[in-house]
């Protein structure tokens, strides 16, 4: 229904997982949560129409909305998860063949550029990680020569997955197939803040490390409480070598691992049945 | 008419006209209180029945007593008793102080299993509740056997009743006796007043009561100890719905019922009390089996509870006075239960757990919108039920208890007549369920359009049962594929429904709550649908814009490939490109020799074919 749920290709896995074409997936009546976040899903300001349904990842931020007053809401687990199930081997390699540490830049998006100190930042990168880096940028960044450039010039490999499209234009359906190869190649991954990339990584087998300056975000907006907030309550995520139990426990529940559902229930859920 | 024409006793204070049995009340009658009247009355006793009693609970006291006497108000009722029981029964006809009056010897049994509210007559003085309890002790030997009725004031039914007080009683209201500030409202005030007569050591009931019929009596140590979920709860909270198809509602009264389990209320919220003096009642439970005229008795056993199932004769359970039309309903409900499910007491349990039932954890769990928690419970359920090898119980959640890990049936004894498949066993479970978490308007976590059939069909495949393939619809009105997998589970629902008499959501007769909330609902749908509009607007609006930007680019590159043609053509008109053609063909030529070579022969053949 709405463009967002197209974003990074999530309804064309969900439409696979389901069954369905994943080329033109078929429009579900809701919101679909398209990236982690501390609130209910969606940024604050997110405008939903009525009587729509919000597909989230996880239970907390179905709490969180109800507190806002929105209601509607039904958890499935992150489509990523779903994407691990229907593409085992994708990018996988043995064990002790993984190597390096797949780096996220906390990334702006269309309307938000980030602003803060790079340089700093490749020098802790440098200092922390023991094997090679490759550093992954959004689009927004990557096509901006000066900071790929800065990361290029320290020695990185700098990937970028694609766009994640608007208006149902331009979206990278492959975009998530591209970030799990990369992540099941990686030892560790790693970000300056934590975000959905984080989560992703332990997912998909690898340690993690959120550290460095999390820079600033034009028109960031700390209703939530911003990052003290996920300090008090995530602290097992952060700092530069986490338990990887207490991490991978929050993992899963922060992406909704229990709230998985086969693919007819899926159909049902989205009113997705074969229907005219 | 003459007093010479009476065929009964008469003391002061009769009515008649008048009837307490086919009036708008009729008389307490029921299989529960036949079995407690058969288990604390003793035998050879002489015994009094005050009050209007069902034919069936005055033969149970007819048949253990040396020397029986009714005392009913009505000269009428009187004399339709007289003729009925014969002189196996003694009936006096008029007022209770009428007869205290009378200097009869005191009885060593009295049954007032009614109460106390039918006693006198509207010639009688206005006695108040302690008054009428004075006159029945004045009856009553000090060390007699007592079964006292007492109707609550503070009873869930009263408290949810969507009528003012003034439209609430009958006839027989002529003076407000609901509204005596002495009328006990509590077991301790019921006991306290019993005390004060003389009669003491009083134990009491529960009553949960459907008109003058108790479906379940609990005792009140036992129902304060009930929680939300447990046989005892379980039992009453099935009166109460049942008893929610005769009294107009403000709010489901399950709910309500629930809460004042959850709070230890429930042996003070039933619609009556049975105090009991003289004797020690034999269980902790009497209750009439719903659909079937049969008595559960139970009692707690450690953490389960003892169970046993007795089938009453018909003779034992008379149809009461006026219940022609409950009795066409019923025949017209056992015609639609008839060849899909019987009542088998064999299968009812000896034991039951003393745990919730499997129902009350799954509206929990939806309440909480905890789906994970529920597909668990689910799988369980329905590992369990398949456990259940050679069983025709139709499983139903409210009737399954939570026994540790696993579940034990309950004490329904209603089985399948066929062999039933594991799928339609399960679907008739979770189409139960469905009626009672959807009808009820409980909270949980499933969209609209999920509900129904679908929803059933994600319930049964939680449990182990997968959902069907799904097919291409061939026109907008083609069922979802569940709907022909839930059928026949939907069927035997609908039968087990029929044959309890009580509908699965208990809403046969709205409650003020529910019927608001569905009038909500319908205009909730419409908002939403509204939106959807919306919603489905705005995503063509955005498919146009980028149709628009397609437009746009495909007109471009039209514009741009007419132009390259027309340079094309151009191009190709010009001289220069006559000699760049003429310079490239000559360029091609590898070996000028030869080529001179074929053009001097091909010169000398055309010259010799014009020359001949």
């Amino acid at each position: 229904m709405h463009h967002h749920n197209h974003y990074y290709g999530q309804a064309h896995i969900l439409a696979r997982y389901a069954g369905l074409d994943d080329q033109y997936p078929p429009r579900l009546r809701g919101y679909l949560q398209h990236g982690w976040n501390i609130a209910d899903g969606w940024n604050p300001v997110h405008e939903f129409y009525d009587g729509a349904w919000r597909f989230t990842w996880s239970d907390g931020p179905r709490r969180r909305g109800h507190a806002l007053g929105r209601r509607n809401y039904h958890s499935i687990g992150a489509p990523f998860l779903y994407l691990q199930e229907l593409e085992p081997e994708l990018g996988a390699v043995a064990e002790e063949e993984r190597e390096g540490t797949l780096w996220f830049l906390f990334h702006g998006w269309e309307g938000g550029k980030i602003q803060g100190d790079h340089k700093r930042l490749i020098d802790e990168i440098r200092e922390t990680e023991p094997g090679p880096v490759t550093f992954s940028l959004y689009y927004t960044e990557y096509d901006r020569p000066e900071v790929r450039k800065s990361y290029e010039d320290a020695g990185f490999r700098v990937v970028s997955f694609g766009r994640r499209g608007f208006s149902y234009e331009g979206t990278d359906p492959k975009f998530l197939y591209k970030q799990l190869a990369e992540l099941r190649k990686h030892k560790r991954v790693a970000a300056n803040r934590l975000s959905t990339a984080i989560f992703y990584g332990i997912a998909a087998g690898c340690e993690a490390a959120v550290y460095g300056d999390p820079m600033e975000m034009e028109g960031e907006n700390p209703l939530f409480g911003g990052q003290s907030r996920i300090a008090r309550l995530w602290p097992e995520m952060l700092g530069k070598e986490l338990d990887m139990d207490a991490a991978r426990a929050t993992t899963d529940l922060e992406l909704g691992v229990p709230w998985m559902m086969p693919p007819a229930e899926l159909r049902m859920l989205f009113d997705w049945r074969e229907r005219v | 008419m003459s007093d010479n024409q009476l065929a009964v006793e008469v003391v002061r204070g009769e009515m008649q006209p008048w009837s307490d049995y086919s009036g708008k009340r009729g008389a307490v009658q029921g299989p529960a209180l036949r079995a407690l009247l058969a288990d604390v009355l003793p035998d050879g006793a002489r015994t009094l029945i005050v009050g209007p009693h069902g034919a069936d609970l005055i033969e149970a006291v007819v048949a253990k007593a040396s020397e029986a006497t009714l005392l009913v108000r009505s000269v009428s009722d009187a004399g339709e008793l007289a003729e009925t029981f014969g002189d196996r029964l003694q009936v006096v006809a008029g007022a209770l102080d009428g007869l205290a009056e009378a200097g009869r010897p005191a009885y060593d049994v009295v049954v007032a299993a009614d109460g106390l509210d039918r006693v006198i007559g509207y010639d009688s003085p206005d006695l108040t509740w302690p008054q009428r309890l004075d006159a029945l002790a004045a009856v009553t030997s000090s060390d007699a056997v007592v079964v006292l009725g007492l109707e609550n004031e503070f009873s869930l039914t009263t408290v949810l009743d969507r009528r003012p007080a003034d439209q609430r009683h009958g006839d027989d209201e002529w003076r407000p006796l609901h509204d005596d500030p002495a009328r006990p409202v509590s077991t301790d005030q019921l006991v306290a007043e019993l005390d004060r007569v003389g009669l003491t050591g009083a134990t009491a009931y529960a009553a949960f009561s459907v008109a003058e019929t108790p479906h379940a009596l609990v005792s009140t140590d036992a129902a304060a100890a009930a929680r939300p979920g447990q046989l005892p709860a379980r039992l009453a909270v099935e009166a109460l719905e049942a008893a929610s198809a005769v009294v107009p509602l403000l709010a489901p009264i399950a709910e309500a019922a629930d809460a004042a389990a959850r709070a230890g209320l429930l042996a003070s919220t039933p619609t009556g009390w049975i105090a009991v003096r003289g004797a020690a009642p034999k269980h902790a439970v009497y209750a009439q089996t719903t659909g079937h005229p049969a008595v559960l008795t139970a009692d707690p056993d450690g953490d389960k509870w003892s169970v046993a199932l007795t089938a009453v004769s018909s003779e034992e359970s008379p149809a009461p006075a006026g219940a022609d039309q409950a009795a066409a309903s019923s025949a017209a409900s056992q015609a639609a239960v008839a060849g899909l499910l019987s009542f088998d007491a064999s299968v009812v349990p000896s034991t039951v757990p003393g745990g919730v039932t499997a129902e009350t954890l799954l509206f929990r769990l939806a309440a909480a919108e905890d789906v994970p928690g529920f597909r668990d419970l689910a799988g369980r359920l329905g590992d369990w039920a398949r456990s259940q090898t050679g069983s025709r119980v139709l499983p139903r959640w409210d009737d399954v208890v939570v026994d540790g890990d696993s579940f034990a049936f309950g004490p329904s004894a209603w089985v399948t007549v066929a062999e039933e498949t594991e799928q339609d066993r399960l679907a008739a479970a979770w189409a139960r369920f469905h009626e009672r978490l959807i009808g009820a308007h409980r909270r949980h976590p499933w969209p609209p359009w999920m509900v129904g059939d679908d929803l059933v069909s994600a319930w049964l495949a939680m449990s182990g049962i997968d959902a069907p393939a799904q097919t291409p619809a061939t026109s907008p009105d083609t069922p979802s594929v569940s709907v022909a997998q839930v059928a026949r589970g939907k069927e035997l629902a609908t039968a087990l429904a029929t044959a309890l008499g009580v509908p699965a959501d208990a809403s046969q007769t709205p409650d003020l709550r529910t019927a608001l909330a569905d009038a909500e609902r319908a205009a909730q749908e419409v908002h939403e649908l509204k939106g959807q509009i919306f919603g489905l607007e705005r995503t063509l609006g955005f498919r146009d814009k980028a149709l628009k930007t397609r437009e746009t680019r495909l007109r471009e590159m039209r514009t741009q490939v007419q132009k390259a043609n027309a340079e094309r053509t151009k191009l190709k008109n010009s001289r220069a490109y006559s000699a760049v053609t003429l310079i490239r063909r000559a360029a091609q030529i590898r070996n000028p020799r030869k080529f001179a070579g074929k053009v001097k022969r091909r010169v000398k053949r055309q010259l010799r074919e014009k020359l001949g």
